[in-house]
């Protein structure tokens, strides 16, 4: 079986300022079908930018992504990929509903088919009173969970969420982490999620990668065994808080080698 | 608009309440220029009385609507025809890098026309009559108006194309679903001052040679120092400016109430 995701000696540099910047460095990932992983570092270090080229949003400067076997665009044009940026995105002049049928609505699928479609997802982010809202009418979060409604309403089969509920308080977050990993257990999809959230990341995960900045690189991978479904209690489990310490020491680690090397 | 309003009032008591301090003013101007004219002696010849222009209104209805009617039409006639063209104009330069490039600068140029520097030459190419004040009314149109729709055609923000492009949107698609809707904020201001334009091309048009409308009714009255009857007609072209205004006003809320314009004004 051909992994979700592969990325090999992936690097990119940015033209910047006439200077050049090199974002991302040997990245190498694997993501296997049906997998949870979340990406986690530093402000800067290349999160978005490894979603990025896989979305064939960036072409890397060297290296490759495979996305079930094919090359980004082609999962693109397939429509294996849903995403949701680092912010909601919304188009301003489309209500709830429409924000959310937008992807069947440009990949040509019948409204008689897409509205129920789209209903069922606005009814699983819980905004079923909110259809006919625009998205000025709604607040930071609603218009989030809006966003993931829309990436998931195409079923794909790997789902690149950025930071999607960074701009959420603790109880939503908790709320919404909850409801992603019944999403999960009840699709067959992949997710590759980036936080800044150790706690979020490692709830959720089946595998917590953690990255360093200057270059982007992968420091240090934590393979997370609770079973699922995961509940809060697990937070107070062993393996929860060896993780968590482990990948803190990383993640300060690399933070504190980043500025040593500016 | 959709939201809730802070202040819950009937709609005629809202519209009042909105209306109210327009019309004090209005009061007082009125009452000072009426005591300007009647008891503090301003010489009619600066300025007539409100009562006056008013009479010479209702006595002479006819040549006013007459010639109303032909401004509004020449300026209605001329602002349509420039918008179409100039929303195809903006559509053909749009997906045509190369020609849009090559003809940006002679927009700014064709912004910049003084129309007193070009109705002249219009008049001599259509003659005296209604036809060159559509050309010039609509030439004052079509310029505003591709600029600013070109503008907003670009004024998609970049995440909006990212998410395009994860969807795997075609060319069309984003015209229509993306860079079309983004644009309407920037058409409707556009259509804003050009509706105003509009109406100012065809008077000014009129002025220099024609045989009716409201800049012909103004020359005329002004040959026979009949002040009221110029007062009457200006007030009958701020009329006609304003009516359109207020019709693009309504279109506008109407296509984007969504926008934050829309909303602030309301
Ligand atoms: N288009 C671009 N041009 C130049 N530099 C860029 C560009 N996009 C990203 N970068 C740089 O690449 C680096 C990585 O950016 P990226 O957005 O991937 O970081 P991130 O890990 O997602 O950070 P955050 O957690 O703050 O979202 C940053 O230092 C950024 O300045
Ligand atoms: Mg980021």
């Amino acid at each position: 079986m051909t992994a979700a995701v592969v990325a090999r000696e992936l690097s990119v540099t940015f033209e910047s300022g006439g200077g050049q910047f090199q974002a991302l460095n040997a990245f190498n990932l694997t993501v296997e079908k049906n997998e949870f992983v979340s990406l986690i570092g530093p402000s800067g270090c290349g999160k978005t930018t490894v979603l990025r080229c896989i979305a064939d949003l960036i072409s890397p400067t060297g290296g490759s992504v495979m996305v079930n076997g094919i090359p980004p665009r082609d999962a693109i044009k397939k429509r294996d990929i849903g995403y949701v940026f680092q912010s909601a995105t919304l188009l301003e002049w489309r209500n709830v509903l429409k924000n959310v049928m937008l992807p069947l609505e440009l990949a040509g699928v019948p409204r008689a088919e897409a509205l129920p479609r789209a209903e069922a997802m606005i009814e699983r982010v819980g905004l079923t009173d909110f259809v006919k809202n625009y998205p000025r009418q709604l607040s930071g979060g609603m218009q989030q969970r809006v966003a993931i409604a829309r990436s998931l309403v195409m079923n794909p089969d790997i789902i690149l969420m950025d930071e999607p509920f960074a701009a959420l308080d603790e109880i939503t977050r908790d709320d919404m982490n909850r409801w992603l990993l019944e999403v999960f257990a009840q699709s067959s999809t992949t997710i590759l999620f980036v936080t800044h959230n150790i706690r979020e990341a490692i709830m959720l995960s089946d595998r917590v990668v953690v990255m360093a900045a200057r270059p982007g690189r992968i420091v240090k991978e934590f393979k997370v065994s609770m079973p699922r479904p995961r509940t809060a209690e697990q937070t107070f489990t062993d393996e929860f808080s060896r993780i968590r310490q482990e990948a803190e020491e990383a993640l300060y680690g690399a933070a504190t080698r980043t500025k040593v090397g500016e | 608009m959709i939201m809730a309003s802070k202040n819950q009032r009937s709609k005629p008591a809202a519209v009042w309440h909105g209306v109210w301090p327009a019309l004090l003013v209005a009061v007082v101007v009125i009452g000072l220029w009426y005591s300007a004219s009647h008891f503090w002696g301003m010489p009619k010849y600066i300025l007539p009385a409100p009562d006056l222009i008013l009479k010479e209104a209702i006595e002479n209805p006819n040549s006013l609507l007459r010639n109303g009617w032909v401004t509004l039409v020449e300026a209605t006639t001329g602002f349509a025809v420039g918008v179409l063209l100039a929303v195809f104009v903006a559509l053909v330069l749009d997906s045509w890098r190369f020609l849009e490039k090559g003809m940006s600068p002679y927009l700014v140029v064709g912004l910049n026309i003084p129309i007193v520097a070009i109705a002249p030459a219009v008049i001599i190419w259509f003659g005296f009559g209604m036809m060159s004040k559509i050309v010039v009314a609509a030439i004052l149109t079509f310029f505003p108006v591709v600029i600013y729709t070109l503008k907003g055609l670009k004024a998609a923000d970049r995440r909006e194309v990212d998410l395009f492009s994860v969807l795997s949107a075609s060319r069309i698609q984003g015209l229509l679903k993306l860079r079309m809707p983004s644009s309407l904020p920037f058409f409707f201001a556009a259509l804003r001052v050009a509706s105003a334009a509009s109406v100012l091309a065809a008077v000014v048009a009129e002025f220099i040679q024609a045989n009716a409308g409201i800049g012909y009714l103004i020359l005329t009255a002004a040959y026979t120092n009949n002040t009221p009857r110029i007062w009457a007609a200006v007030a009958v072209s701020a009329g006609i400016a304003l009516l359109f205004y207020w019709v693009v006003t309504v279109a506008e809320r109407k296509i984007i109430p969504w926008h934050a314009s829309v909303d602030a004004r309301n």
